[in-house]
């Protein structure tokens, strides 16, 4: 029971846990079946999206811009599709295009040096931009009927988008814990001129990860379009940025880089979903949500520099 | 040429450069846009650029210190709000307008109190507060909007004086006090030492926590009043005002000359970067060119003039 | 005896005016602990950068194991089989200590190239045990290990490197007592193991208890090399002091004492532990201690930039001082050892700089009197002779002692009763050197209160009235005026136990 609670994410896991037992009090309908089912259906592509966003906090950088690349990825797949491409093509092309979108990020923050808050910030009105000219600021619909096979269909029983999510976490959890790849991340995140001195490539890294970073959100899009049936290029994924970095943040990722994990992520995600759902079976007005959303990140900048302060009070004495 | 450059002192050179590219920028469209160089137009662009001109005074101070405040545009929507519903509860709408301004404060002072006072991450804590009164926002009026309010109170946004609009009158006096606060004030002092060298201020015996907790405090009060100002001129509350404001206000600060890293920039410099982007939107505008078009373009600028700032 | 692992010839290292290095020889041999000495600024440090790979000699040549070696890096040089572990441990506090060993190693790999973690902790755990650190587990994450481990888990990394020289700078620093003794097992077992150790180390005792052989450097020059039973205390400080002081120092006459302005009783904090003096109007008092002696914390707790517990009085009356504002207030002013990061703001102009502090007094509802700020600029400017064209030149361009000169002017136009010098002469050169002493001296007979803190003992006792000498956070020892000399005085802070008939 110990060593279960010395897991970095045991107070989250435990959080999760107390807001379920709440909700599920308030409304009984909230633990049926139907709506768990429901919960993690509606949150892959946000779980997908922050496995990127995992990354970038680990390397102690931020990234505003994942809403304005999934938008600008899915209304590429809309005009995939509606010129007549396969599903299947369109898909592809449509991650090529968040990956291009992650190469732009990194390209500036890793090659040229530029602080990653301006680049994202700047990078989010461009491709949001970008994705309302290309889909000339109309609705994009009518997807061919195999599209929707990958927001909706289902594969083995279980539905397509969660099972592509849970192999990427996998996937995602396996590289960051197996490769050094995944360790040069930490190892940038927890000290970075440490990882100098043996000899890791700060910039590669980065770039590295912003490329995945972009991948992710362009799988994410590509399920989004599918789930949804349209798209607006306008309003798709606009607040996901601050949603997925709130998520990662109550998962136990620190701002200050170097700690954090995929899993601890899925968590916050999963607690998010709960109480976006919860808050609209409770019949609360659903612009609770954002308000929560928002105080959840102020919750966790707090916590999180509690835990840094007082790491760093044991270290260096009491020295303001 | 090298010589010439040598003799002109760094400031003045940088500021030439901008002026230039504004000049140009008016002069590209004066041609491309049928209706663009006319005094009533310019006045037009004068009277739009209000919002994001007030904000950008005490952004240019935030960053100039070395931090930077994302929460702007949400407070500017929460404090019009905050007014519109207590002017709906029947107070007087000068007493309303004291209250948004006051709920400005408010958010600025939490923004403060977190980021000074704590020292947490100003970008994270600014986010976050940009999210959660959004949400908050909507909370309050179920994102209907709010109006009909007196016509003594549209005078703020839509009257005109001697052919001026009231509001950039104030927004010219508003930059011209703190200009003489930032240059001839030991607060303005401060503000720069800060974001040079923030440990040194600290070893001087000045306080740092103090000073910073002020900026945010301006940066909540100057978006209450570009809310209050912003309803006056469109006559109505809305829920989404000020989204995106932000954008422009840093696109303005840094096109402007101020440092991202702090410790340099002045607000002449953010007028000018100001003006930039207002007659740069109000062009596009006219040439039909989609707000969101617009946004790529902002954003280019902005990657450019940081990226000239490492160099 | 066997081959050197190591020699160094003629190493000489120029900066831009200065001469760090003069021809310095240098022989390492296999299982030898190879004490290196000498005083702040002997050379020390930059030799152990050239040998770690920090930086190139200007001169000479290094040989490992007899054949010429070029180290590109730290990194190369690791892998070459020199690794050194400073004071300031290179650690990631987010890893575990295994991985804190392999970070980014190949040879750690599994199966399809994949990151064995058992092969990892079972190696790290194998070297960990090999140097005596069996009580740490390497799959625990560094910030939740002490000191001690800490300094293990950097020895274990260099050996995974197959470490053939090993330097250790100032090893027991940041250690406590108890835990000396068990750095000095790990010493043993390495040399067991064939490594040589380069032991760098102000510490007298330590040098007696493990070292086997010591180089003195002075003046960036080799003095000797000794067998550590060739040498003793007395012969050691007298080879790395050298001459006597020049004539840096102005006169200082016996003072009568004076009344008392600052008491401190009690002061606990940290590295100091109830600490207890008193200075006097008009005095200069040497503080002086080993690295970690507790010292600099005095000195922030008093200018308030730490708080801590005991009582603090000026001028009779007892007084709470919680931030530097507050301090400021009680008329103290503290000159910091760090003048880059905490004296001076670099861009702004030497005016700016100099009326920071006292803006308040310069301003009149806020408003700055320009009039006011440049008087006073001025008049610093030629009262410490701060040399540049004008006092809006930014202090980017002055020289290390002119900066200091604004460093202490500010403090000085601050109207203080209580001033605190911390290294108020780093990485200045000697002509300014001597102007700061004369400036110091004056500013003493003209009544201020002096406590000054230096790590370079002529200045501490060329300028002091009195000295008090800090031994891991105590005061062991009180000198007055002209009783001390550098002997005594390196004596009482690295081992007061040695000196007989002492009572403290």
């Amino acid at each position: 029971m110990k060593r279960l609670l010395n897991i970095h994410e045991a107070p989250t896991i435990l959080f999760t846990l107390l807001i379920g037992i709440i909700f599920a009090f308030i409304s009984p309908a909230f633990l049926g079946l139907d709506n768990v089912k429901l919960i993690l259906d509606q949150n892959t592509t946000t779980c997908i999206v922050a496995i990127g966003m995992t990354m970038v906090i680990l390397l102690g950088g931020i990234d505003l811009s994942v809403g304005s690349v999934l938008a600008l990825t899915a209304t590429s797949v809309g005009l995939f599709l509606s010129s007549g491409m396969s599903p299947w093509l369109a898909s592809l092309l449509g991650v090529a295009v968040g990956v291009l979108c992650g190469i732009f990020n990194g390209y500036f923050i890793a090659v040229l040096n530029i602080p990653d808050i301006i680049v994202t910030l700047a990078s989010m009105y461009i491709f949001r931009g970008l994705a309302v000219g290309i889909s000339g600021g109309t609705w994009m619909t009518n997807f061919p009927s195999q599209f929707q096979f990958f927001g909706q269909g289902k594969l083995l029983g279980i539905s397509f988008p969660l099972l592509v999510a849970i192999i990427l976490v996998i996937g995602f959890v396996l590289l960051l814990k197996f490769t050094r790849f995944g360790r040069r991340i930490y190892a940038i995140g927890g000290n970075k001129s440490a990882a100098r001195l043996a000899g890791i490539g700060i910039a590669k890294s980065k770039f590295t990860v912003y490329v995945y970073s972009g991948m992710l959100v362009g799988i994410a899009a590509v399920i989004f379009a599918s789930k949804v049936g349209s798209v607006q290029a306008s309003t798709a994924g606009s607040n996901l940025s601050f949603e997925v970095m709130a998520a990662v943040l109550i998962g136990g990722g620190s701002i200050f880089g170097g700690i954090g994990t995929i899993a601890g992520t899925v968590v916050g995600v999963l607690l998010m979903g709960m109480i976006k759902n919860g808050l609209i079976i409770a019949k609360v007005s659903p612009f609770w949500v954002d308000a929560a959303t928002g105080f959840l990140i102020i919750l966790a900048i707090v916590i999180n520099t509690l835990q840094h302060v007082r790491q760093n009070r044991r270290k260096g004495g009491e020295l303001i | 040429m090298s010589t010439l450059a040598r003799k002109l002192p760094f400031k003045p050179n940088r500021m030439l450069v901008q002026l230039l590219l504004l000049l140009l920028i008016i002069l590209f469209f004066s041609f491309q846009a049928p209706y663009f160089l006319s005094f009533t137009n310019f006045m037009n662009v004068l009277n739009q650029m209000v919002e994001v001109g007030l904000i950008a005074i005490p952004m240019t101070m935030i960053i100039i210190s070395g931090a930077m405040d994302l929460s702007v545009g949400s407070i500017l929507a929460f404090s019009a709000v905050c007014m519109g519903i207590a002017f709906e509860g029947g107070l007087n709408i000068w007493l309303s307008v004291i209250v948004g301004l006051l709920a400005g404060l408010a958010c600025g002072a939490v923004n403060g109190y977190l980021i000074a006072r704590h020292r947490m991450q100003a970008i994270v804590v600014t986010i976050g507060m940009l999210v959660m009164l959004r949400g908050l926002v909507y909370v309050l009026n179920e994102g209907r909007p709010v109006s009909g309010f007196p016509d003594a109170f549209y005078f703020m946004g839509q009257q005109y004086i001697w052919g001026i609009p009231f509001n950039a009158i104030f927004l010219a006096v508003m930059f011209l006090l703190v200009t003489f606060v930032m240059k001839k004030t030991r607060f303005g002092a401060y503000v720069y030492g800060i974001g040079n060298n923030e440990e040194t201020v600290h070893y001087s015996g000045i306080s740092v926590i103090r000073t910073r907790f002020i900026l945010f405090l301006l940066s909540g009060l100057f978006s209450a009043l570009a809310g209050v100002f912003l309803v006056s001129r469109l006559a109505s509350a809305e829920a989404t005002s000020g989204t995106n404001i932000e954008l422009d206000v840093i696109t303005a600060t840094l096109i402007g000359g101020t440092h991202i890293f702090g410790g340099r920039g002045s607000l002449s410099g953010t007028f000018v970067g100001l003006l930039i982007i207002v007659f740069l939107r109000n062009g596009l505008n006219l040439l039909g060119v989609s707000v969101l078009y617009q946004s790529v373009i902002l954003g280019i600028l902005l990657l450019i003039a940081v990226g000239k700032q490492k160099a | 005896m066997a081959n050197p692992v190591l020699t160094m010839e003629g190493i000489s290292k120029e900066f831009p005016g200065v001469k760090a290095l003069e021809g310095v020889d240098f022989e390492l041999y296999p299982g030898e602990v190879h004490a290196l000495m000498g005083e702040n600024g002997a050379g020390k440090s930059t030799l152990m950068k050239i040998l770690s790979g920090v930086y190139a000699p200007t001169n000479g040549i290094i040989r490992l194991k007899g054949e010429e070696v070029v180290f590109r890096n730290p990194l190369a040089a690791q892998h070459q089989g020199v690794s050194i572990i400073h004071q300031e441990f290179n650690l990631f506090p987010n890893l575990s200590a295994a991985e804190n060993m392999y970070i980014d190693r190949p040879e750690i790999a599994g199966r399809f190239g994949w990151l064995s973690w058992s092969k990892m902790y079972r190696e790290a755990q194998q070297l960990v045990d090999s140097i005596g650190g069996g009580g740490i587990d390497v799959r625990k994450e560094v910030r939740h290990l002490g000191v001690h481990s800490q300094q293990v888990i950097e020895i274990a990394k260099a050996l995974s490197f197959q470490a053939d020289v090993l330097i250790m700078d100032e090893p027991s620093a940041a250690l406590p007592e108890n835990e000396v003794q068990k750095m000095f097992e790990v010493v043993e077992r390495l040399k067991a193991q064939g490594v040589a150790i380069v032991y760098v180390s102000h510490r007298m005792k330590e040098i007696f208890e493990i070292a086997d052989k010591v180089t003195v450097l002075r003046d960036g020059r080799k003095i000797a090399t000794r067998n550590i039973s060739e040498v003793t205390e007395q012969s050691l400080i007298r080879m790395m002091v050298g001459k006597e002081v020049s004539q840096l120092y102005p006169v200082r006459p016996f003072q009568q004492r004076k009344e008392t302005v600052l008491q401190v009783k009690q002061l606990s904090l940290d590295a100091a532990h109830a600490v207890s003096f008193q200075l006097h109007k008009g005095e200069i008092l040497g503080l002086f201690g080993l690295p970690g002696s507790g010292s600099h914390t005095i000195a922030c707790r008093l200018f308030g930039l730490a708080k801590g517990t005991g009582e603090i009085g000026i001028n009779g009356k007892p007084v709470q001082i919680n931030s530097p504002a507050e301090a400021k207030e009680m008329r103290i002013a503290y000159v910091p050892p760090d003048r880059h990061r905490q004296g001076i703001i670099k861009p702004l102009s030497i005016r700016s700089n100099l009326a920071l502090p006292i803006l308040r007094d310069l301003s009149e509802g806020g408003r700055l009197n320009q009039e006011k700020i440049k008087k006073i600029s001025q008049y610093y400017m030629d009262r410490l002779h701060i040399k540049s064209p004008n006092d809006l030149q930014s202090v980017d361009f002055l020289s290390g002692g002119n900066q200091q000169k604004v460093v202490i002017g500010k403090w000085l136009a601050s109207k203080p009763e209580i001033l605190i010098l911390e290294e108020p002469t780093r990485g200045v050169d000697v002509g300014a050197k001597a102007e700061i002493y004369n400036i110091i001296h004056e500013l003493a007979q003209n009544g201020l209160s002096i406590l000054l803190i230096s790590s370079e003992m002529p200045e501490i006792i060329g300028l002091s009235d009195r000295i008090l000498v800090l031994h891991k956070g105590e005061f062991v020892h009180e000198f007055g005026h002209g009783e001390a000399d550098q002997e005594q005085l390196l004596k009482r802070a690295s081992n007061p136990r040695l000196v007989e008939g002492d009572a403290v």
